[in-house]
């Protein structure tokens, strides 16, 4: 069907509609889209975005111990000169992510409340890098750090300030499953393990 | 007040007990009591069925009997007529006037009680009590501490913990179309009940559905609508 | 079980009665049960605690359902207004009336490009216009890559529940299920999650065609969002190198606050999480300075039945965000499971949809007890139950009679009190009425003790 039929077809549905079955009816839309809060919290954001993330099964590592977290890694896909990785990590170019023991990254944004952090590819990052390896080393600028997923979903343009890349994806921890008996699971498709490193 | 029984056709025709026991809570309370005559059923069976014109035929006459007697409000010992008369009956009658005089002065027996139940108080013998959350009650005329508040207007009542928002699978003629689901729906909820003395509730369709299936199991588990137990522990 | 499960992959009027399906699926061993009843708990569990906790969180149900209904009317606005930025940031957009146009579209692009191989995030549209199948006709080889879903696929069932699609199976079934891909391991979550990865990695890798569904598009940028927990919906959009996103009409809302608070509800109505793992936002393909990620995007926007009830008393039904809430909350749902629906969607929602998507099934209306418990959880309230009603209503016709001569008794007082049986009385089985006779089934009989009430009352019996 071309856009124009189908779109006249809801168009005359539309026009005729039926008054809603219920006893209930829904109120008119607000002004503005209510914000989504969390219980208060005066602890400092890094604080609480290592809290949330570690709830979610991530970790939050400070800057020197990040040496030792990372002792058993060996090769690396990297998209970021913000955090000096240990010299015996080997560096793989970034289409061999698949082979790759971690994917080191930089997040446009993180998010306290929840652990979230923002990926979003570009000339040097890939969309691939931070889902293909089993463990995803994440560096987070501390000028990044915001309240909730909100305040980047609602301000997108401070983070990408050339319009919206072609993929951004907010992720929370690692990937994770209850499929199989309702037992919780991880790293069925992206990484089994995430690290943050607040810079 | 003078108040009006509705006394709903499950109660008149199957468990005359409950409106008896409605009447005498009532008049105990301090109010004079009346039973409007003619009133029959609030049509929710052919409602639920999706048989909208029948059961409005039969709502109509319910509310004419009941808008015809001078009182100053309504009870009714069941949630989910109330429910029908104040929430979906709009739906079914445009600008009825009897639906007008009535549904704003029409109270599920708990909520009236915890409006105008006065001193109410009374007595029975020790014994836990699974009170049972019906659906319309529940979630439509969001019922939830008046029924409570009720049981504990007699000493010697105490709330068993047991499943008691789920619903008990009657869900009117739902209970016999599909008989076997709402058995296992039954069972899913008395599960639960353990060692509770009775099992109580304010939906008479509800305890008759749950006290057939408990007789069939062989459970010996009393199951008293809340105005059996309000009338007991208040007997002069 | 097996009948139940062929039915419940296809469109239309299953062949067996509701009833039958009830009973086929109450008959089992009651493993069906036992694991229906530990994952909708646990999911039920969950959403509940989190609603306690988040502040406000009524008014922002309130609010996302006045949202809702507010963008879909405006439905044919703001899909024109999608598909003008999709194809702004160079995707391509067609517009499907139904099954055979989206899946005719979809093969035609998989023939044009060559395509054998195609990796699908799960998506409860595709499974609706039956897309493996036809794919499957012109040599493409679709593999599920949820993993729940993927388990469904290899053991030849559709989804069972919206977010959980294997729910009802036990570890015990997943080892027989893996066993023939090649697992040897045992009843251990973890080390079947492993083979999953290690089995399903390389089919991104290899594959022609990423099919992924939808949840949310942005009309106001052209953006598609798509949830995942496993992060099968991004590897299924960036790594092969075309992608094509099907959805659902209905999924349009105008602007990105809103996808703040729906996320916000589908995280945790769906998945108990305060925001869902993976949430990955779409807008056209790979663009030139990009190192990786599709060279095409199709967005495919399907009707398929959805139209007809755009503008009906059921419209708030568009609402949904499937978010699998009413079935986990439901106490039908938990008796009889997903397949018994006999159609891909199923619980209170599938109930209401079915009937009105495909014009059949109208029997599913009558799968609820009515008890609102659905309404209670959706996270847009939905009056689901007031919307099985509503079905009822529409498709009454068969026991128009029966009702009829009801009516006209029971609003006449006089034949009102005739329909009370003598006190006491329990007829024998073979000559109760039959919907007595249903009632028998595994209850007793009602039996009143003494006259009726307005006896009673008329003979000054009843006050003290
Ligand atoms: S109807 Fe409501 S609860 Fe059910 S899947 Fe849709 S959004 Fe979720």
């Amino acid at each position: 069907m071309n856009r124009k039929a189908f779109l006249a077809r809801l168009e005359a549905r539309l026009a005729d509609a039926a008054p809603p079955a219920t006893a209930h009816p829904p109120a008119p839309a607000p002004d503005a889209v209510p914000r989504v809060r969390f219980p208060p919290d005066e602890r400092a954001l890094e604080v609480r975005f290592g809290e949330a993330l570690t709830a979610i099964r991530g970790r939050l590592v400070p800057l020197d111990e990040l040496l030792s977290a990372l002792a058993q890694v060996r090769t690396a896909v990297v998209t970021t000169d913000a955090l000096a990785l240990p010299d015996h990590i080997e560096r793989l170019p970034l289409d061999q992510a698949e082979r790759a023991d971690a994917g080191v990254t930089l997040a446009r944004a993180a998010c306290a409340a929840t652990g979230t952090v923002l990926l979003a590819p570009s000339e040097r990052e890939t969309r691939l890098a931070s889902l293909l390896p089993p463990l995803h080393v994440v560096a987070v600028p501390r000028d990044v750090l915001v309240e909730t997923p909100g305040d980047v979903l609602r301000d997108l343009p401070r983070f990408f300030p050339d319009g919206l890349p072609s993929a951004f994806s907010l992720a929370s921890g690692p990937s994770k499953s209850a499929d199989i008996d309702a037992v919780v699971t991880y790293g069925v498709h992206g990484p089994l393990a995430v690290l943050a490193v607040i810079l | 007040m003078r108040v009006g029984l509705f006394v709903t056709c499950l109660v008149d025709l199957v468990a005359p007990e409950v409106g008896v026991a409605t009447a005498r809570v009532l008049a105990r309370a301090g109010h004079e009591v009346v039973f409007p005559e003619g009133q029959t059923c609030c049509g929710q069976p052919a409602f639920n069925s999706g048989y909208r014109e029948e059961a409005a035929t039969v709502l109509r006459s319910t509310l004419r009997a009941l808008a015809a007697a001078d009182v100053d409000a309504y009870v009714a010992p069941a949630g989910s007529c109330t429910t029908m008369v104040r929430t979906f009956a709009a739906g079914l009658l445009d600008d009825d006037p009897a639906l007008a005089a009535v549904a704003p002065r029409l109270y599920e027996l708990s909520e009236f009680l915890a409006e105008h139940g006065g001193e109410l108080r009374g007595r029975v013998r020790r014994c836990s009590v699974a009170y049972h959350d019906s659906c319309h009650m529940l979630r439509e005329l969001r019922l939830r501490g008046e029924p409570r508040a009720a049981l504990a207007r007699v000493d010697g009542v105490s709330l068993a913990d047991w499943d008691e928002q789920r619903c008990c699978g009657f869900g009117g003629t739902f209970a016999v179309r599909s008989p076997e689901l709402s058995v296992a729906m039954a069972d899913e909820k008395l599960r639960t009940l353990g060692g509770a003395d009775a099992l109580c509730g304010a939906d008479p369709s509800c305890l008759m559905h749950l006290r057939g299936r408990l007789e069939k199991l062989g459970v010996k588990t009393p199951v008293r609508h809340l105005a059996e137990i309000l009338e007991e522990g208040t007997r002069p | 079980m097996t009948d139940l499960v062929r039915e419940a992959g296809t469109r239309g009027a299953p062949a067996s009665s509701l009833r039958d399906r009830e009973r086929a699926a109450l008959a089992g061993s009651g493993h069906l049960q036992v694991a229906i009843r530990r994952s909708t708990d646990n999911m039920d569990g969950r959403w509940r605690g989190l609603r306690e906790s988040l502040p406000g969180a009524e008014e922002l149900r309130e609010a996302a359902r006045s949202l809702r209904s507010a963008a879909i009317t405006r439905l044919p606005e703001l899909l024109g207004q999608l598909a003008d930025n999709v194809e702004a940031a160079g995707g391509r957009v067609f517009f499907a009336a139904d099954a055979d146009e989206a899946t005719g579209y979809i093969t035609e692009l998989a023939q044009r490009r060559g395509a054998t191989r195609a990796v699908k995030a799960k998506s409860m549209v595709t499974e609706e216009i039956q897309l493996n199948a036809r794919l499957a006709e012109v040599g493409v080889t679709a593999v599920e890559t949820d993993l729940g879903e993927w388990a469904q696929q290899l053991d030849g069932e559709p989804p069972a529940h919206i977010l959980g699609p294997a729910l009802h199976k036990t570890q015990a079934d997943w080892v027989r299920v893996l066993r023939p891909e090649g697992y040897e391991g045992g009843e251990d979550p973890d080390a079947m999650c492993a083979f999953a990865r290690r089995t399903l990695r390389p089919r991104f890798l290899d594959a022609d065609l990423g099919i992924t569904g939808v949840n949310l598009a942005v009309a106001s940028t052209g953006t598609l969002v798509m949830v995942t927990n496993e992060g099968n919906g991004r590897l299924t959009s960036g790594a092969p190198p075309v992608h094509v996103a099907v959805m659902g009409m209905e999924r349009v809302v105008a602007d990105w606050p809103e996808v703040d608070l729906l996320l916000a509800l589908l995280g945790r109505a769906g998945s108990g999480v305060n925001f869902p793992t993976y949430v990955n936002c779409l807008t056209g393909p790979r663009r030139e300075s990009e190192l990786d990620g599709p060279e095409e995007l199709h967005l495919v926007i399907v009707d398929n039945g959805r139209s007809k009830i755009l503008g009906s008393p059921s419209q708030e039904a568009l609402n949904c965000i499937r978010c699998g809430a009413c079935l986990n909350a439901c106490p039908v749902f938990r008796q009889i499971g997903g397949h018994a629906y006999g159609d891909v969607y199923s619980g209170p929602i599938g109930a209401v949809i079915v009937p009105l998507l495909s014009d059949g099934n109208h029997e599913l209306s009558h799968a609820s007890s009515l008890c609102g418990a659905c309404w209670e959880a959706c996270p847009v309230k939905i009056p689901l139950h007031e919307l099985l009603l509503e079905g009822r209503a529409q498709h009454a016709g068969s026991e128009r009679a029966l009702w009829r001569a009801w009516a006209r008794a029971w609003s006449s007082p006089r034949a009102f009190a005739l329909t009370g049986a003598p006190a006491g009385l329990r007829p024998p089985q073979a000559l109760v009425p039959p919907p007595f006779r249903e009632w028998a089934k595994g209850r007793t009989l009602p039996r009143r003790e003494g006259s009726t009430f307005r006896t009673r009352w008329a003979r000054g019996e009843v006050l003290d």
